[in-house]
């Protein structure tokens, strides 16, 4: 859709025009930076374009006080697709509620595009997941989201815990509830920039087109991580800095399986690539922006011809991520092996016994009617008792043998406990 | 000759006489854990089973407990016995609903379904067997040796009644003769080779001795040079026994039942250092791990023959044959002089004090440094004839 690209493409320009605003007036992102405001609204429009989709970027508050819009509005234009024009700016109350929260507006700017299909859910899911992960960097900023699509009208407001993390040079306000990823981030530094091989750098599709994402794809089989299998299951757009790549990751089951009756738990790893690229030449906007659009444009190629660095990073930094699940799966492992042994051996002693006191008494006990089906019943008992103790308990304790008569007497086994 | 003979054991021989006339019956064979049968062995693991059946009827995580078997806070000094476990001891709890423990308690059961089997079966195992039956499960030999004392200590039967045997790593020398629980004969008199201590020291039967002591050496090295020299009939009649460093528990078992069966003077040969005394104190008054099976396995009438540090500047052992005390020597040494066994020895504990002061220490070898055998023609002699124990 094309309104989408523009609506990227704004918000990239006024992103970087925030953070050179800020070097300007030597001010640091803060924690409570502000917020901005994208509204997307949908009108009939003549035939045979279909309809008119309008957007409205608004920004306010301390994150962009720097932004000199006047002196880039056509800076602006000349990087938006030539199907979008200017729109008229939305009702007066929709940005009253937003400046009344953040103050005046540093930034607003309408547009919109004619679109012969608009798909609702697909402006939505696309639209939020672009705003969620811009979100998820720049947590200092609250992102307000508006939709009017089809009669239908959409709120989100995408604001998270924010912290503080240092990458080099930069620093970053990134909604860390959001995401697993703590201290270790990956830092791609991009040192040295190799331009791609015209000639078999591959992969190439049939007709000789490059095929973008191919690296991704290939990625988890690059990685070494222990244990865990890495598929991915889809891949969106062939665009890298908007497209998502999705893996899942297949646990070694262990032979004693864990209760039916637990569901599994899906969790979301969330990871992010931060480049950082510098060229003392550049002075303008479009300088800095063509220089961005060239990286995306090659980044397929940059991350491949550095693979072994970046698949070292991420391995690195997925065991250390990982490291908790890791250990959790194996203390269930041991935790299923355990009562295996523990099973085999209650069972042979049951039914090896020509004590037949102590057999009636274990079959009783469990309520069933033979050493079979005591088997079962015990198996059962036992994932029963240890589901979900993976996490080593503080319950391990020594203490006086007369203080276990609290919750549990004590255990004399040599004196006369009857069967 | 004769007269000689018999003027080297007169201060032995009143020693002998003195023992039988003091014996404690506290330190008499407590023969009640030696009779618990097999019926008893396979009817106490049952119980243990079905309380945990139980449990699990209530959907409750079953527990062990078993008591500590290495904390000092667990034993009770008696000068008649040694260490022995107190009643009402201090316990682990070994869980199965808890992920540190979980293998524990999952080896525990194991090892108790072997030996169920084992004694059903009326077939013995050592600790090894045990260990190589799964060793993957086990992860080390250790653990199994480990278990296995655990049980022993948690149904209070000693490990020889639950089937499980140890290999033997004492050797034996001497006169002495017996059966083994198969009829085989054994017969410890011989110049120069010695006999492995049994397996099965509780099968032993029919010991012929006319000795009139014991010997336990620390180490194999000096029991080998005994052997070399001759000792045992130089010194007839007598028997020399080693466990070759910290003694294993057949060692200390047939110790006992040396004085169980002959209550003639032991007497200990170890280095003038900290860890020999301490060896020297297992076989005398026991140890903290098996301290719940002190009465089969303590002699507290053994008396300390040599190395003494009094020796050292008797016999003005050349300097260079005295080795500086290290800083662990000094914590084994002060660790040592806080047991409570010190305080009924002020003999011994004078001369841990004078190692102390002096500050070296000095091996058994060391009296070669005087003449090569000095040892068994002169040392040994001198002090088994003068009485020169402690």
């Amino acid at each position: 859709m094309k309104m989408m690209k523009n609506i990227q493409q704004v918000l990239r320009s006024l992103m970087l025009l925030a953070r050179r605003g800020r070097e300007r007036l030597k001010r640091s992102l803060v924690v409570d930076g502000g917020g901005l405001l994208v509204l997307l609204w949908a009108t009939p429009g003549q035939p045979p374009s279909g309809q008119v989709v309008n957007c409205t970027v608004a920004a306010a508050g301390p994150w962009c006080s720097g932004v000199p819009v006047e002196e880039v509005q056509q800076e602006f234009w000349q990087r938006l697709d030539p199907s979008a024009s200017p729109c008229p700016a939305p009702d007066p109350e929709e940005l009253c509620a937003f400046t009344e929260i953040y103050g005046p507006l540093h930034f607003l700017l309408s547009l919109q595009n004619s679109e012969v299909n608009l798909d609702r859910c697909k402006v939505r899911s696309h639209t939020e997941g672009f705003l969620h992960k811009l979100s998820l960097t720049n947590a200092g900023v609250k992102i307000h989201l508006k939709l009017e699509l089809e009669g239908e009208t959409y709120q989100r407001i995408f604001s998270g815990k924010a912290e503080r993390l240092a990458l080099k040079d930069q620093t970053v306000i990134m909604d860390v509830t959001s995401s697993i990823m703590q201290s270790a981030l990956l830092r791609c530094l991009l040192s040295s920039y190799r331009p791609p091989m015209s000639v078999g750098a591959g992969p190439w599709c049939q007709r000789g087109h490059p095929v973008l994402g191919a690296f991704l794809q290939q990625l988890p089989a690059c990685l070494a991580l222990e244990g865990l299998t890495c598929t991915p299951t889809h891949s969106t757009t062939s665009d890298p800095l908007c497209s998502d790549t999705v893996y899942s990751i297949d646990r070694a089951q262990c032979q004693e399986t864990e209760p039916e009756w637990i569901p599994a738990v899906d969790q979301t790893l969330s990871l992010f690539l931060f480049l950082q690229h510098s060229d003392p030449f550049h002075s303008q906007l479009s300088d800095f922006m063509a220089s961005e659009e060239l990286l995306e444009l090659h980044l397929e190629d940059v991350l491949r011809y550095n693979r072994e660095a970046v698949t070292a990073a991420l391995n690195t930094l997925l065991q250390s991520t990982l490291k908790d699940q890791q250990q959790r799966d194996k203390a269930q492992e041991k935790m299923c092996s355990a009562l295996g042994v523990m099973l085999r051996s209650i069972c042979c002693v049951v039914s090896s016994s020509t004590n037949m006191e102590f057999r009636a008494a274990c079959l009783d006990r469990m309520m069933v009617q033979d050493t079979y089906e005591l088997s079962a019943s015990l198996h059962e008992s036992l994932q029963r008792v240890t589901a979900g103790c993976v996490v080593p308990s503080r319950r391990c304790y020594w203490g006086q043998a007369d203080t276990l008569t609290g919750s549990r007497p004590s255990k004399n086994y040599a004196s006369g406990n009857e069967i | 000759m004769e007269s000689n003979m018999s003027e080297q054991f007169v201060e032995v021989d009143n020693f002998g006489v003195e023992l039988l006339e003091n014996i404690d019956m506290r330190m008499e064979p407590q023969h009640s854990h030696e009779e618990v049968s097999s019926q008893e062995v396979l009817i106490l693991i049952e119980r243990v089973i079905l309380e945990i059946v139980t449990s699990l009827s209530k959907d409750e995580a079953p527990v062990l407990v078993l008591p500590k078997r290495s904390s000092w806070a667990n034993v009770s000094f008696d000068n008649a016995v040694g260490l022995q476990m107190t009643s009402g001891s201090s316990v682990t709890t070994v869980r199965s609903d808890c992920s540190s423990s979980v293998t524990k308690f999952g080896h525990i059961l194991k090892v108790l379904s072997t030996i169920y089997k084992l004694v059903q079966s009326n077939t013995y195992a050592t600790k090894r067997d045990i260990y190589y039956n799964d060793t993957q499960l086990y992860g080390s030999q250790r653990t199994v040796d480990s278990i296995v004392d655990d049980i022993s200590c948690m149904l209070k039967v000693p490990r020889r009644r639950l089937h499980v045997l140890a290999t033997s790593k004492g050797f034996i020398s001497g006169d002495l003769c017996y059966l083994e629980e198969d009829s085989t004969k054994v017969d410890c008199h011989s110049n120069s080779t010695a006999t492995p201590v049994s397996s099965n020291v509780g099968g032993i039967r029919n010991i012929v001795s006319s000795a009139k002591f014991v010997l336990i050496v620390e180490k194999d090295a000096t029991f080998q040079k005994l052997l070399d020299d001759d000792f045992c009939t130089k010194l007839s009649p007598c028997i020399m026994i080693t466990g070759k460093g910290v003694p294993d528990v057949n060692s200390r078992l047939m110790v006992r039942k040396l004085w169980d069966t002959l209550h003639i003077p032991i007497f200990a040969l170890v280095d003038a250092d900290p860890y020999g005394i301490e060896i020297m104190c297992i076989y005398k008054y026991g140890s903290v791990a098996m301290s719940f099976e002190a009465h089969s396995l303590t002699v507290p009438s053994i008396m300390w023959l040599g190395l003494l540090p009094s020796d050292l500047q008797r016999l003005r052992v050349p300097e260079d044959a005295l080795i500086p005390l290290t800083q662990r020597d000094q914590s084994k040494l002060t660790s040592l002089l806080k047991r409570p066994y010190l305080a009924c020895q002020p003999a011994w504990q004078r001369e841990m004090e004078m190692m102390h002061r002096s500050k070296v220490k000095a091996e058994i070898q060391s009296l070669a440094s005087i003449a090569p055998d000095y040892l068994s023609r002169v040392y040994l002699p001198n002090k088994l004839r003068y009485g020169g124990w402690i």
